[in-house]
């Protein structure tokens, strides 16, 4: 069936069938931010905006993503290289595949929380999983990017 | 891995159940959270989304939440957690992630029973009814228990109002895991209501504990006594069915179940 999705304010047409995931749809549309980390919807490495709420691409049927303002990694560029940059400065960046859904879920956190306490920020974060750095960078990384944001809206 | 081979979008409840009752295979589409997780073939999946079920309203003896809210949208939700002293908050808040939370229906999960549910441990401690397409309507204790004979559509819910107290809780292995025991406790005209679930049968009501508490002399401030309170937990124990799975044994279920009854009633004040 031909389906319209709206991804980053561009309008796509494609053919999918009614059960093709919108990780695998987004991945075929060129989003090769979209990672799928885990089959069960635990990790959060598929992590877009729908609506500019953070879910699951790896469970949303792309069928059902019609009509709606999706956003990917690659559509918010300078945020996304803001925090990605912290990561990297605070060692939290190794292989790389967890960090475009984490960053979509902290700029998810953002957008409901500006100044998150480090208890909401790690309750927050429990459907982001990373196997490689044991989180303490990542945590810190947040936290300065959230001291930023604080100062640029002073 | 589910496999769907018509997909369709109705525009009305009739239509939906219609869809649903014409064919074996028909079934509707909630938040998708089990999409990975199963091995059947879905013809047509039925998607409710032109139905307006997404809304939590107000009335004066009720609140109605239909059935595509989602998680997220409860735990959000300032009239619920107002309403009911953050006990839904509670039951969903350590569910998997937030991105999983934004996208599990309240529907889907009231409708499938799932004896894990930690939010249908919470829905019946506030107690309400349970709305479907096919006119049928169920308080949420009987349709936990016994079911619907055929297929349906959960339209929305209708919860009780006027909860004086609530608390929740539940003991996992680990953070954002399955409950291996959840409780949940009420108070609402003087009257309690006490729910375990994960047992790992579906959350029920346990009658005889609700019955002796209701009878129970109070404290002059309204709260039950240490001793009320031992003795609470010790019939909750011996009126429950509790059985075993990967999670946990029954025979440790039944350990920890009169403390965390206990402390349940501690931490929520209500007792």
């Amino acid at each position: 069936m031909l389906i319209q999705l709206k991804v980053n304010q561009t309008l796509h047409s494609i053919d999918a069938s009614a059960d093709e995931r919108l990780a695998v749809t987004l991945r075929r549309l060129g989003y090769l931010s979209i990672k799928e980390g885990c089959d069960t919807g635990n990790c959060g490495a598929c992590t877009i905006h729908k609506d500019g709420i953070a879910i699951l691409s790896c469970l949303q049927l792309s069928v059902m993503a019609e009509g709606h303002e999706l956003t990917t990694i690659e559509g918010v560029g300078p945020e996304a290289k803001q925090v990605g940059a912290l990561l990297v400065d605070e060692g939290a960046e190794q292989c790389g595949f967890c960090s475009s859904g984490l960053i979509m879920n902290i700029l998810y956190l953002k957008s409901i929380n500006p100044s998150p306490t480090e208890a909401q920020i790690k309750q927050h974060l429990n459907g982001n999983l990373c196997r490689c750095t044991g989180y303490e960078g990542q945590l810190r990384a947040i936290q300065r990017y959230f001291e930023v944001i604080a100062n640029e809206n002073c | 891995m589910i496999s769907i081979k018509n997909y369709e979008i109705p525009s009305t409840p009739e239509e939906a159940y219609r869809l649903l009752l014409s064919k074996k295979s028909a079934s509707v589409i909630g938040g998708c959270a089990f999409l990975r997780m199963g091995c059947k073939t879905v013809d047509p999946a039925i998607d409710l989304k032109l139905l307006q079920l997404n809304s939590i309203s107000l009335h004066q003896e009720y609140i109605e939440i239909g059935a595509y809210v989602t998680f997220g949208e409860l735990e959000r939700s300032e009239l619920l957690s107002s309403e009911y002293h953050e006990l839904l908050l509670r039951s969903i808040q350590d569910i998997v992630g937030v991105q999983f939370r934004n996208m599990v229906t309240v529907g889907a999960t009231v409708y499938s029973r799932y004896g894990f549910s930690d939010l249908n441990t919470a829905l019946l401690a506030i107690g309400g009814t349970v709305h479907f397409a096919s006119g049928t309507i169920l308080k949420l204790e009987d349709f936990l228990e016994q079911g619907l004979a055929g297929k349906d559509i959960v339209l929305f819910l209708r919860l009780n109002r006027q909860v004086e107290a609530s608390h929740f809780s539940a003991l996992r292995h680990s953070f954002g895991d399955y409950a291996l025991l959840n409780l949940a406790i009420s108070k609402r005209n003087q009257r309690y209501r006490i729910v375990i679930g994960a047992r790992p049968q579906r959350s029920k009501l346990a009658r005889k504990t609700m019955a002796y508490l209701d009878e129970a002399k109070p404290l002059p401030d309204g709260r039950l006594t240490a001793e009320t309170i031992a003795h609470a937990a010790s019939l909750l124990s011996l009126e429950t069915t509790l059985g075993s799975n990967q999670l946990a044994s029954a025979a440790y279920r039944r350990l920890i179940l009169p403390t965390l009854f206990t402390t349940l009633c501690q931490e929520g004040h209500i007792c």
